[in-house]
């Protein structure tokens, strides 16, 4: 296959405004609080827009589509979920968070917990954990949509997606995060509606696609236990606690996710932090709606469909490996082309050409917003703050600058050819976060006994516990979707299947709930003052 | 007198939607052929309870009530501080 000249041109005029976005916003680089946090003007539109575009990853564009292709139906409800866990925010966090008004992320945690330095350093090594993550994933999301548009080779696709990002996020910083984003945000969501549209015109409405999955693999409508032989959609949909475990992993992210939280420190008031909530979930449910409809129909319409289809090509797993292979990916899962190849196989170039553009703007968000927020923390928490360092304080601007480039250099390096594991823990950073920096936060804003040992306890006991049980059960139970302690309590699996299903390891999120408040009840609170600045005086 | 921290209509909110999406999962995990069998119109059910309204409706309506309920009681605080003066 060539590239298609339509599909082409989309990508170049998408990339046209985006550089253009990242050129008029340079004067951003003035005024240290535009560049920080875009002034504190942004309405509650734009800002909806940019948080809907930076919390939806790669991770959601590529992956929720092919995770619904891999477990069926039972996977419809995470979809759910992750919308769920946008409304929560309006009140937990994003009104809180705005009538503080910080410039960082980790300026709650050294206030709130009275402990200026060693605050910073705690909260801040999940959070370039997961950055690191993140911003791998992502650089590697827009290589495979670049790979899709220019047919051409990975490592030329990553190098193009890194500079542009690069481009945009060293000269106008926050402003042209905040603008771009919200011009990806509204061309995600077309996308994924266009392409749900088609695929449903295809089918003939959703009777004609359900009886089409249905004849291809009657397994996909099947929840736990919802059959009397025993069957499943897939093993880790074979228990309750796959199901909910799967509910709850991405839950609470949104409210707790640096990347998203710093999006309320720009908003121009509290009305708007919390509006902006109301447009991001009215940008981001119809998107989901989207990539629900599109997971439904990937394998049935790869396997009668796709042109690669046929000879040793067998079915649509073959067929992603096979397109894999082809064009060198390293170690992205095969699943991870399953939207894009989909999309192919309805042979339309105008919808590979929309799919392309939102695809390329929901990676480059979700990879700016991470930058955002790891050349403030290291350029001005670590450097400036912590360290002291004048040149940082002097020259904020420039330090962050600094720090842009450093970053996107080291994250286009694992980018090249990304070890299977670096993709796969991106699932451990999102769970790393809400147990060792969201639980503090969250109890920081709302809970008046929350402390400062407490935090301390939390990251240091949870940050190392929540590696240590991911890549246990990765590397000892063959995937980190099951619980680590299933072969020391069922030697012979259970009920059936390998081991307890608990996706992610999402058990760590109450654990470390639980910790911190048994922690926080019985060690010493912070002083009243402190109390009533930074939890009382915030609701 | 000792200051609420979340309003009765956060909770609420909460129990509609926990409520709604654990009641349809235990359904679908007890009721065989739920998923799919279930029509209407000739489409499964499941794409308007979860594809439809988990999805879209019930976020839309919650963001909207946990952003617009706090501006009322924002309103009816300066309201009031605004008569005490």
């Amino acid at each position: 296959m060539g590239a298609n000249p339509i599909v082409v041109i989309a990508a170049i005029v998408y990339f046209l405004i985006i550089i253009g976005i990242g050129y008029t916003t340079r004067k951003a680089s003035a005024d240290p609080m535009d560049y920080y946090v875009a002034g504190r003007k942004i309405g509650p539109v734009v800002n909806g827009a940019a948080l809907a575009a930076a919390y939806f990853s790669p991770a959601s564009f590529l992956g929720m589509p092919a995770f619904i292709f891999l477990m069926g139906y039972p996977f419809w409800w995470v979809l759910s979920s992750i919308i769920a866990g946008l409304p929560l925010a309006s009140m937990l966090t994003a009104a809180p968070m705005r009538r503080y008004a910080p410039v960082s992320f980790t300026d709650y945690y050294a206030d709130r917990y009275d402990s200026p330095k060693l605050m910073r350093i705690l909260a801040g090594i999940p959070t370039m954990m997961s950055g690191w993550a993140y911003i791998v994933l992502s650089i590697v999301g827009t290589g495979l949509f670049m790979m899709a548009i220019l047919q051409v080779s990975y490592p030329v696709a990553v190098v193009l997606a890194a500079v542009v990002i690069m481009f945009y996020v060293f000269m106008g910083g926050m402003v042209a995060t905040t603008f771009s984003s919200a011009f990806q945000g509204v061309l995600m969501t077309l996308a994924s509606l266009v392409v749900a549209f088609v695929i449903l015109g295809h089918y003939g409405g959703f009777g004609g696609l359900s009886e089409a999955v249905y004849a291809n693999n009657p397994n996909f409508w099947l929840m736990p236990g919802a059959s009397a032989t025993g069957a499943f959609s897939h093993p880790i949909m074979g228990y309750w606690t796959g199901i909910v475990g799967a509910y709850f992993v991405w839950h609470f992210g949104f409210s707790m996710m640096p990347y998203t939280v710093v999006r309320f420190f720009t908003t121009m008031d509290i009305k708007s932090a919390r509006r902006s909530v109301y447009w991001a979930v009215l940008f981001g449910g119809p998107m989901y709606w989207g990539l629900l409809v599109a997971g439904t129909a990937a394998r049935v319409t790869l396997e009668n469909l796709h042109p690669l289809m046929g000879g040793e090509v067998t079915n649509a797993v073959q067929l992603l490996a096979a397109i894999k292979a082809n064009f060198g990916i390293g170690g992205a899962a095969v699943t991870d082309y399953s939207y894009i190849a989909l999309v192919e196989s309805l042979g339309n170039p105008w919808v590979l050409g929309i799919l392309v553009a939102g695809g390329l703007a929901i990676s480059m968000a979700t990879a700016a917003a991470w930058v955002m927020v790891l050349n403030v923390l290291i350029g001005r928490d670590f450097m400036g703050k912590c360290a002291g360092n004048t040149w940082a304080i002097n020259n904020p601007v420039k330090a962050l600058r600094f720090w842009t480039v450093i970053i996107m250099v080291f994250c286009t390096i694992f980018a090249f050819n990304p070890l299977a594991l670096v993709l796969d823990l991106s699932g451990w950073a999102f769970i790393v976060i809400i147990c060792t920096t969201g639980i503090p936060m969250m109890g920081g804003l709302w809970w008046r006994k929350a402390n400062t040992t407490a935090t301390i306890a939390t990251i240091c006991v949870f940050f190392p516990l929540s590696l240590y049980t991911w890549l246990y059960a990765k590397n000892v139970l063959g995937s980190p979707h099951w619980f680590f302690a299933s072969k020391m309590i069922w030697p012979d699996g259970f009920r059936g299947l390998p081991a307890l299903p608990t996706l992610h390891q999402v058990w760590l999120i109450p654990a470390a709930a639980i910790f911190f408040v048994v922690v926080s009840l019985f060690t010493k609170p912070n002083s009243d003052e402190v109390l009533q600045k930074y939890c009382d005086d915030l609701h | 007198m000792k200051k609420r921290a979340l309003p009765s209509y956060f909770w609420l909110g909460l129990l509609l939607l926990y409520g709604y999406t654990f009641t349809i999962m235990i359904l679908e995990m007890n009721v065989p052929g739920m998923t799919y069998s279930l029509t209407v119109g000739g489409a499964p059910l499941s794409f308007f309870y979860n594809g439809f309204v988990g999805v879209v409706v019930m976020n839309v309506f919650l963001s909207w009530l946990w952003s617009y309920m706090p501006e009322q009681d924002d309103k009816k605080k300066a309201a009031s501080e605004g008569g005490v003066k």
